[in-house]
């Protein structure tokens, strides 16, 4: 008996570690949570929502929008990507379904992705489908509302980009589920898609005017109207309204669109210029300036400008909208390493192309003229000649922004670090190569692919990208914390100098009035003409130079159809500083092996055809929705 | 940091010729002894005739045995014992051997050594027939297997200088795969893979692995097990492996550790010590030909050279080494050897049931790098005791310690070793007077960054694994016995990695002293700061819980013929995973290195945690009858944590029938030369239940992305959600397995053979398809994907003893497995040639390379734009003229070789033994870059430079001189298989010759047995289709495989 005692007590013993434990297959995840969670709590939402910013224009990146390592403006004529040129397929002519390049890779570009803008737009529907069940305390309503008049503007935001890179795309303001019938789905008109859009603003705008103080960073009334501004004039151009396919709906409005279109465009920039969306203006003085201007005048509108995307905590009034960037934790951007001089240890990305910064005006808002009787390739001054006229340097006497954007040959720049100072003792950038006057090379450039600094990562254009750096920032150590500038009031003062000037007549002058605001803020004289052709030059010009590398050009080449008169080869420009002060200005042509003269192409570019100023349905896509109608041009 | 000595191993000597030295005295001392001492024993007794008498027993009955044969050796002097086992023999020379022979028992030698008593107990003679193979929860004899089984002894594995296990194993087990990819030390774990690849799924994910149960529990570490302490492994390939139901697919791999025997204390110590030197080294160009080559491209594209003749003529001839150095940059970094050693000290014994192993052991691995900074040290401790607390009941404690400490400077070797594929000849290693030169990027100097110099990461794993066992032996009923067991496993991981700017020397041109010719004969050096702005410091903590408890009964009964064994369990495993991760910079000094010593400034703290549980319920019934037809159901059900309430349970079946022809009388009075045939079948259902936890439901998950604010601050933010799969559960697999085992000619030859058809479903993969990317639904896995996999394996084997002192026995296993994807949801293709489906796992799409441009002429076929002579040809796949993405096709053997096979040697010939292991794979594609910097950016390698094209070098199949981003040559657009080999090779993988030392140098030292050896691991490679780098490891820029060469000494008492 007592043995029984003993084998009932040892078997309770066995089961006890079993039946002491909960059930341990219910449990809670530890690691993540559901969207019950995500909406019970307005305050989770709003972190939510926080993602949907983190995802916008499709990144999937730590940089977010325009600020990233293979910059948008070298898809165009403006600056050239040197370590994935291959990508920029819109420049190769090969651009098609099967090869996006840039707008398909996972890799540096990886945004304005089809894929990605989808996945967050089903991010922000599922926030607007849900945002007005949650549960709210006292209070909080006035959250949820901003919240959700948020979520309208990165929808829009979202579908604008889609709209301006594919035309007419397929609409949903409700999240999709799985199991849903996608083969019925198709694209809507461009027309319907730039009303979506519209409506969307509408709703933002509705919402966000209750909240006038918004926390920084977050969408306002101002940058939803600055969208729109945005949105209507691309969809007011050339390439919409008659230029590509006109009777092709998803790419082209009716015909006869195109003044009501002007129209709005033009109001929806008079609107945010009359204040109605929050008091922007220009940094700077909007005064014609006095010419000539002194060299520290022309220091002072360079730094001026420059100081626009420096900018550190709060915004100054230009700025309409921004992205922030932490220096660890969160998001990231190491500008000052991907554009900066392999001479500091950067990499050397996205260097102005040499026609590019030929495009820069004289200070006296005269055009610059390389050739000075030597012709298109060469330019030459000894040190006498230079000293008698400093203007026979390429680089000296030129408009203000030049210097706040263009790292060229000569240019002061950053001290460098302690490896690189002993080959720098001027402290400048060096993109030349220095020569004995009987022309034997004394040493690279630190900052060529000559040099003795990762060479590799040097400029193959003759030019680095100074707009966008933080002087302030060791590119090589540390990442960056300027904010990336997404609408800026010179651009609104733009759209409404173009609106008008298509629009002509009374709209003229007035346009050209928002024009030389930009331009003597910039410390430029004034336009002046009554010629539509040519104030539509000038407006073009404007906006090429005062948004040099921000990426509007990418857009603006396509909406003027602009690219095929500016894809071209790029070529290296190349500086020889002799010992003896004298100087050499080349382009598109090797000295190196004297008397002969060859062409080093640092990129072969070639327009492949209108069809590529739209972004294809990629392959993948069509595959999975073949019902979809692809764009024209493409198979 | 003062250095405090913690424990006593770190007072173990550090060198590695010191560190062999112990273990070589102890060897020299007990040979002298050995030697001298029994000579003089022998003086004395020399010619003394005796007489000898005793009696012989069964060692496991402990019954008198009749009839056995003893026999004085080397004479016809003998005598057979008794009915009592008794024996007498007169006058014996006191020096003479007796040996003791009985049919079916090993023979057993004995020195007289004066005595006139010796009682000898004969074992049984242990056929592998009758070797009790683990199969899951329970024991089988070889004979009464009907599964497809595979198994190992631990002996013989202890001898092999590989520092992880996996290593020593590969090609002794037929349809396992094992593929090393690194010799890096405390990185060796390799990639394993049961009967190929049945499912989808990256392998990083672990969706190909294995099941490993270490004693019956799971998540314990396979790679840090000491071998001395392994006393079994099976593998469990077909149904037999259903008895683990829902994480069983991939099969599974059982490892039984040592226990005590019964008797008197026996200690056991054994040790080698290894000398490694790299298997093959990926060649680069020399300085002068990397100029030469770059010359070539530059002059090509008509750009500036970076190099003049002159330059080239330098490089080659040495004669200014300060401005034309030609930089060996891989043999600067490494030396030609470098040391392991692993020590074992075990003693195990018992009585009275009572039986008690413990085992200490020590092993080590050093880096290559002549800085000898990186290195792996592991001390375990085991200990398992099992006693009887009353007749009926038993329990055991198992405990095992492991410390493994791993160190590595702050450059990973892929920084390290593959930088130094990639660093140019023409730049400095050192300069000519010592000082480590400049860096290529990021302060990327391998010679400098394999040293501490820019900190360390020390990663310390201290596990604990502790089982306790309960049997009840039922008295009342015969053959049932409960058992209970619980398992407490904890694994504490500990990192530092504090890492600090480290010092390089640049140079002062202008200071430069130059001789006549103009060459620099000294430069003062600038002493800089690269690689981080400032110190910094990362400390983690790791700590996972692994529980099992298991409770089973277990019946067993005999009646007429018929064996059952009927067995039931239950068992329950959780598993609970924490991370803790802090991290702070701007130190102001790396003298202190406390995290509190770090700024406040942009400190970060992170963490993370999982848990994982399962519920299970297992069943095993076979019966036999006669041993001749043999039946065997498995169950289990399994509920998983992974799935929701719904889906949570899966059963999991398997049938298995096995018939021993050879016991039939019309097989033995005709087939009798087949004197073992035994045909097995087997039909199950297995699990895998791989990926995260609570996928049926939409996750969230945390991050810091967005700054909001004048403040800028950093703003929590969550999502986006992965989409839900409600359903979400097992992958099933149906595992079909046929084959036979059989022995020949009384046991002279082996041959087994087993074909198998795995088909996986419900695979976990996206609707891909199905799901256009406008919904913007980011999709769950699902269970869709069917894979089908089939092959077979052979073994063979001959086993002969050719005379009385030369043994034999040569065994080889061939194992072929292919997969096939039946169905992936796979969007449409534009060209059928791109059609995934159909073809194995893994394929990579890329052009077809088909040769090189040899002139302009051939620049007729179709190519891309920019296309010059000399550039790699791209088969024009769909034959319209132009060279786009349609002109990709697909490759297959891209994933892993479809065969794998060994071959075992042993031969042993008096008191030699030698053992080698030949190993090879199929044909297996492997890029054969390392990265895509070569050109201006980085050298060439070897096979890039040979016989390149050139313009007077026009007929050849490599390709001209290149830079990587031009547009012909960026990998992202281009990828061809130019940049593949097959990797298809054999290697002699291990040998030991072992030595026994004779009895009579060391009886009375209270040694019983002592054996010395040379080893070697991955000895030579007899044959491969690339000798570009090593086949099996990670490629042209990993961690090199090491060749190691071992002497060491295996000694009882």
């Amino acid at each position: 008996m007592k043995k029984l005692l003993y084998y009932i007590i040892a078997i309770v013993m066995l089961m006890l570690p079993v039946t002491s434990c909960d059930d341990v297959l219910d449990k809670q995840s530890v690691d993540s949570f559901n969207e019950q969670v995500v909406f019970s709590d307005i305050n989770v939402v709003k972190a939510y929502l926080g993602k949907c910013y983190d995802r916008m224009g499709g990144n999937t990146n730590a940089g977010i929008l325009g600020m990233r390592e293979d910059l948008l403006s070298s898809a165009t004529d403006q600056t050239l990507c040197i370590h994935r040129p291959a990508n920029y397929v819109n420049l190769k002519g090969t651009q098609s379904p099967d090869q996006l390049g840039f707008f398909a890779s996972n890799g540096m570009g990886g945004y304005l992705r089809w894929p990605n803008l989808y996945a967050n737009i089903q991010n922000i529907n599922n926030i607007l489908a849900n945002i007005d069940d949650v549960p709210l305390t006292a209070g909080q309503d006035v959250l949820a509302r901003r919240l959700k008049g948020e979520a309208y503007f990165l929808r829009a935001f979202e579908y604008a980009t889609l709209l301006m890179l594919h035309g007419g795309v397929i609409l949903s303001s409700e999240p999709w589920e799985l199991g849903q019938d996608y083969s019925t789905v198709n694209r809507s008109t461009i027309a319907q898609t730039l009303e979506f859009v519209l409506a969307d603003i509408a709703s933002a705008i509705n919402i966000l005017k209750d909240y006038p103080k918004i926390e920084q960073g977050r969408a306002s009334m101002g940058a939803a109207a600055a969208l729109k501004s945005r949105v209507l004039l691309f969809c007011a151009s050339e390439l919409t309204n008659g230029g590509f396919q006109p009777s092709n709906t998803l790419v082209s409005f009716p015909a006869g669109s195109r003044e009501t279109l002007l129209q709005q465009a033009r109001d929806a920039a008079k609107d945010v210029m009359d204040g109605d969306y929050g008091d922007y203006s220009l940094v700077g003085s909007t005064d014609d300036p006095a010419l000539p201007l002194t060299e520290a005048q022309v220091q002072a509108y360079s730094d001026n400008y420059y100081s626009i995307f420096t900018q550190h905590g709060k915004w100054n009034s230009e700025t309409i909208w921004a992205i922030q960037y932490p220096l660890t934790g969160g998001n990231y951007i190491t500008t000052n390493r991907w554009n900066g001089p392999n001479g500091y240890h950067n990499w050397g990305n996205n260097g102005p192309t040499e026609p590019a910064v030929r495009s820069f005006e004289m200070a006296d808002g005269t055009p610059f003229v390389w050739d000075n009787g030597q012709g298109e390739y060469l330019r030459t001054a000894t040190a006498a000649q230079l000293a008698a006229d400093p203007l026979l340097s390429p680089y000296n006497g030129r408009e203000p922004r030049f210097y706040a954007i263009v790292l060229y040959h000569g240019a002061p720049w950053q001290a460098r670090p302690s490896d690189a100072a002993a080959f720098d003792p001027y402290n400048k950038v060096q993109t030349g190569s220095f020569y004995n006057p009987d022309g034997s090379l004394i040493i690279a450039g630190v900052d060529t692919r000559q040099g003795l600094i990762e060479a590799w990562n040097g400029t193959k254009s003759g030019y680095y990208l100074k707009k966008l750096m933080d002087p302030a920032t060791q590119g090589q150590y540390f990442n960056n914390t300027n904010h990336w500038v997404e609408f800026r009031y010179a651009e609104i003062l733009l759209n409404y100098a173009e609106a008008c000037i298509e629009l002509g007549g009374a709209d003229l002058q007035p346009g050209l009035d928002a024009l030389n605001m930009v331009r003597n803020r910039a410390g430029l004289p004034d336009r002046v003409t009554d010629d539509q052709g040519e104030a539509r030059a000038f407006v073009r010009h404007e906006r090429a130079i005062e948004f040099f590398a921000e990426g509007h050009r990418f857009w603006d080449l396509r909406r003027w159809m602009e690219s095929e008169n500016v894809v071209e080869d790029v070529y290296e420009m190349k500086v020889r500083e002799y010992s003896n002060g004298d100087f050499e200005w080349y382009y598109a042509a090797d000295l190196s092996e004297g008397a002969h003269r060859e062409f080093a192409r640092a990129d072969a570019r070639q327009w492949g055809g209108d069809h590529l100023y739209w972004l294809p349905i990629p392959r993948d896509e069509m595959n999975k929705a073949p019902q979809l109608v692809q764009n024209p041009g493409y198979n | 940091m003062k250095k405090t000595p913690n424990c006593f191993w770190s007072q173990w000597p550090d060198v590695s010729f010191r560190r062999l030295l112990l273990p070589v005295k102890i060897v020299v001392i007990l040979l002298f002894c050995g030697l001298v001492m029994p000579a003089h024993s022998l003086a004395a007794d020399n010619l003394q005739q005796a007489t000898v008498t005793g009696t012989v027993t069964d060692a496991a009955t402990g019954e008198a045995m009749a009839g056995v044969n003893i026999q004085v050796k080397g004479t016809t002097q003998g005598a057979i014992t008794d009915i009592a086992g008794k024996y007498t023999i007169a006058n014996v020379d006191g020096n003479a051997t007796l040996v003791f022979s009985f049919i079916g028992y090993v023979t057993k030698e004995e020195a007289i050594a004066g005595r006139s008593v010796i009682d000898m107990a004969l074992n049984q003679e242990i056929t592998d027939l009758d070797e009790v193979v683990v199969v899951g929860y329970t024991t089988q004899k070889r004979a009464n297997v009907v599964g497809s089984v595979t198994s190992l002894s631990g002996e013989g594995l202890t001898q092999i200088p590989a520092a992880n296990i996996n290593n020593a194993i590969s090609g002794r087990l037929p349809g396992t795969t094992i593929m090393q990819g690194s010799g890096e030390p405390g990185q060796q774990a390799p990639r394993i893979m049961i009967r190929g690849r049945s499912t989808l799924g990256a392998l990083t994910d672990g969706y190909t692995n294995p099941l490993i149960i270490i004693d019956g529990v799971q998540g314990r570490s396979m790679d840090e097990l000491d071998p001395s302490d392994i006393e079994s492994l099976s593998v469990l390939k077909d149904a037999s492996a259903a008895i683990y139901g829902a994480t069983a697919a991939n099969g599974v791999i059982l490892i039984t550790t040592k226990k005590g025997q019964e008797g008197r204390p026996r200690l056991n110590y054994q040790f080698y010590q290894g000398f490694m030197t790299p298997t093959i080294i990926p060649d680069v160009t020399n300085a002068a030909e990397y100029a030469t080559m770059l010359s070539e491209y530059q002059v090509a594209n008509g750009k500036n050279r970076t190099y003049s003749d002159e330059d080239i003529r330098l490089f080659a001839s040495g004669e200014d080494p300060w401005e034309h150095p030609d930089t060996d940059w891989y043999g600067d970094l490494i030396k030609k050897w470098t040391g392991t050693a692993k020590h074992n000290l075990s003693i195990d014994g018992g009585n009275r049931g009572m039986t008690y192993y413990v085992s200490l052991g020590y092993k080590t691995d050093d880096a290559i790098y002549k800085a000898s900074s990186t290195k792996y040290k592991q001390y375990n401790i085991r200990t398992k005791v099992e006693m009887p607390i009353t007749d009926w009941l038993k329990t055991g404690i198992d405990v095992a310690g492991f410390l493994v400490n791993r160190v590595y400077p702050y450059k990973s070797a892929d920084a390290i070793v593959g930088q130094s594929t990639r660093l140019v000849p023409t730049s400095w290693s050192f300069w000519p007077t010592g000082e480590p030169g400049p860096d290529i990027e990021y302060g990327d100097n391998p010679v400098e960054t394999s040293t501490f110099s820019a900190g360390k990461n020390d990663q310390k794993t201290y596990r604990l694994l502790n089982t306790l066992t309960s049997t009840i032996t039922v008295p009342f009923v015969q053959g049932l016995s409960f058992t209970g067991s619980f398992s407490f496993d904890l694994t504490n991981y500990y990192q530092k990695a504090f890492y600090q700017p480290w010092v390089l020397y640049y140079p002062q041109w202008e200071n430069a002293v130059r001789n006549s010719q103009g060459y620099i004969t000294s430069m003062p050096l600038t002493p800089t700061l690269r690689g981080l702005s400032s110190p910094q410091n990362n400390e983690r903590y790791d700590r996972t819980i692994n529980q099992t408890v298991n409770l089973n009964a277990m019946y067993q009964k005999q009646f007429g013929g018929h064996n059952i064994t009927l067995f039931a369990g239950y068992e329950q495993y959780t598993n609970d995973y924490n991370r803790l991760q802090g991290f702070r910079q701007y130190y102001i000094s790396s003298l202190i290195q406390t995290m509190d010593a770090g700024a406040d400034q942009d400190k970060n703290t992170e963490g993370f945690s999982t848990i994982y549980a399962r519920k299970s319920l297992i069943g095993r019934a076979t019966y036999d009858f006669r041993g001749k037809y043999l039946a065997e159901i498995v169950f289990r059900r399994d509920g998983s944590l992974k799935f929701p309430e719904h889906s949570r349970w899966g059963n999991f079946p398997g049938f298995l029938l096995g018939w021993r022809a050879s016991e039939e009388d019309f097989w033995k009075n005709n087939l009798g030369f087949i004197n073992y045939f035994k045909l097995r079948g087997s039909y199950g259902k297995m699990g895998m239940d791989p990926g995260a936890a609570f996928q049926y439901m939409n996750k969230f998950g945390l991050s810091s992305g967005m700054v909001f604010g004048t403040g800028s601050s950093i703003e929590t933010t969550v999502g986006p959600p992965s989409v839900a799969n409600p359903n979400i559960t097992w992958e099933t697999q149906t595992t079909r397995n046929i084959g036979f085992d059989s022995k020949w000619f009384n046991d002279l030859i082996t041959l087994n053979f087993d074909y198998f058809f795995n088909k996986r479903e419900d695979i976990l993969t996206e609707r891909d398809a199905s799901v256009p990317n406008f919904t913007g639904l980011s999709l769950p896995r699902e269970n869709i994907g069917v894979v089908n996999n089939k092959g077979f394996e052979i073994e063979a084997g001959f086993h002969k003893s050719l005379t009385p002192e030369l043994r034999l026995d040569i065994s080889g296993n061939y194992g072929f497995a292919r997969n096939k994807i039946v169905f992936y949801d796979e969007p449409a293709r534009v060209v059928p040639w791109q059609v995934r489906t159909g073809h194995p796992y893994g394929s990579i799409l890329m052009y077809n390379a088909i040769g090189i441009f040899e002139n302009e002429a051939a620049l007729e076929y179709p190519h891309w734009t920019g296309a010059q002579p000399g550039d790699v040809i791209f088969e024009d796949v769909s034959k319209d003229g132009i060279i786009n993405s349609d002109d990709m096709i697909l490759f297959d053997n891209t994933d892993s070789p479809e065969t794998f096979y060994g071959i075992s040697i042993e031969a042993t010939w008096k008191d030699f033994s030698l053992q080698a292991q030949i190993q090879g794979q199929g044909k297996f594609l492997r890029r054969n870059y390392y990265d895509n910097r070569r050109g201006e950016a980085g050298n060439y390698f070897q096979w890039n430079y040979d016989n390149r094209w050139t313009p007077t070098n026009t007929k050849t199949n490599i390709a001209r001189a290149y830079n990587r981003n031009d547009y012909y040559w960026s990998l992202e657009v281009n990828d061809s298989n130019y940049w593949y080999d097959n990797t298809a090779y054999c290697r002699l993988k291990n040998v030991v010759l072992t030595y026994t030392l004779p009895q009579n140098l060391y009886r009375g030292l209270g040694i019983s047995r002592a054996s010395v050896y040379v080893s070697g691991n991955n000895v030579a490679l007899l044959w491969t289709a690339t000798r570009k780098f090593d086949p099996e490891g990670g490629g042209a820029g990993a961690y090199p495989l090491l060749k190691t060469y071992a002497i060491g000494a295996n000694i009882t008492f």
